[in-house]
């Protein structure tokens, strides 16, 4: 117990040291820091925008922002906070320039058939097979056609793995919003998931 | 079992798959859930909800973005300190500029008439001439700032 509180504390430091070494210009901790996060940041940035070309392109503005802005990073801050902050002020401007009548009702692009259709169309030998493979991209797909607020919130705790609070300070919320936000959105999930699928192929 | 007690955990259980319950909420629902199939079986949907959400796999970035990411970021932030750096410098030599004004002031006075010229200049218009001959400095040093942050801009490409 004591050495696994130790080894969170050294990392929490080691994490903390990168940022620092960041603010004094370090190009070295920003190799560090950007492989630590990419996947993250990029999965992050995918759920908001639905759109793997702007999530790129997102993805490298964040990371320009945050070398512009480091200077006036805290460091006594948790440096994930901010910068998902960065990239989330990124997005959210990005999908405000968009025509507001697309901003949460389109689908992810380029799916022309739901996994659903296609499980029905299968041939039974492969069914099995077909049907955990199609759950995820089932699922990934009804999580892209929930409203921005309940799919950034369900990412977030479920995929990030945030805590409540963290969660209530990135999105400038009370914990109250979060936890109804929480409870909507997967609300919403299972609903869509049943429509879509049925019973079978999602449990 | 009470109706009130059903419908809570209805509610609740949404929120306890996504691990965002307080510890007494946690516990009422625990103790339902022992005693209530249909919850149970509610709960387990619900959970199953959660793990999939956790399961999804994670999506990356190509790794030529990755690497263009890191080539236009590091030639930012080397940017951003150069930038930094030079302010630095105009700022520095605008105070050299501003304490070599008041000191050669006060020098010139005691080498031609002495100390207690030097402790005139505090009294009748002496802080006229100071502050005059100091805003001239000033305004010479911040010309001068100006040019140079202007020449570096510009051969930066940046202006």
């Amino acid at each position: 117990m004591m050495a696994d509180a130790a080894a969170d504390w050294e990392a929490l430091l080691s994490r903390d040291t990168d940022a620092a070494r960041l603010r004094r210009g370090d190009l070295d901790a920003l190799a560090v820091l950007l492989a630590r996060y990419q996947n993250r940041l990029y999965r992050y940035l995918l759920r908001l925008v639905r759109d793997p070309a702007t999530a790129e392109d997102l993805f490298q503005q964040t990371w320009v922002r945050v070398v512009e802005k480091i200077r006036g990073y805290d460091p006594r801050r948790s440096f994930e906070a901010w910068l998902f902050a960065v990239a989330r002020h990124l997005a959210i401007d990005h999908l405000r320039r968009r025509a507001p009548e697309s901003l949460d009702d389109a689908g992810p692009a380029g799916t022309t058939e739901s996994p659903a259709a296609r499980i029905a169309s299968a041939e039974p030998g492969a069914l099995a097979d077909l049907l955990a493979r199609e759950r995820v991209e089932l699922v990934a797909q009804v999580l892209a056609e929930l409203p921005l607020i309940y799919r950034e919130t369900l990412t977030l705790r479920f995929e990030e793995e945030m805590k409540l609070e963290e969660i209530a300070t990135l999105l400038a919320v009370p914990l109250s919003t979060v936890k109804t936000r929480l409870r909507r959105g997967l609300e919403m999930m299972r609903r869509r998931l049943e429509n879509l699928a049925g019973e079978s192929p999602w449990q | 079992m009470a109706v009130n007690e059903h419908e809570e955990t209805q509610t609740l259980l949404p929120l306890a798959a996504a691990g965002a319950l307080e510890a007494d909420e946690r516990e009422r629902i625990e103790r339902h859930l022992a005693c209530c199939a249909a919850c149970a079986a509610e709960w387990e949907r619900w959970r199953l909800c959660g793990l999939l959400l956790k399961r999804l796999p994670t999506p990356q970035p190509s790794p030529l973005v990755v690497k263009r990411t890191q080539a236009r970021a590091g030639a930012r932030l080397r940017e951003a300190f150069d930038e930094h750096s030079t302010q630095v410098g105009i700022w520095l030599a605008l105070l050299v500029a501003w304490t070599l004004t008041l000191g050669s002031w006060v020098v010139v006075h005691v080498l031609t008439g002495g100390i207690p010229a030097a402790a005139d200049l505090f009294t009748g218009n002496g802080w006229l001439w100071v502050a005059a001959y100091t805003a001239a400095g000033w305004v010479l040093a911040a010309v001068a700032g100006a040019v140079l942050g202007r020449r570096y801009r510009t051969s930066r490409g940046l202006a």
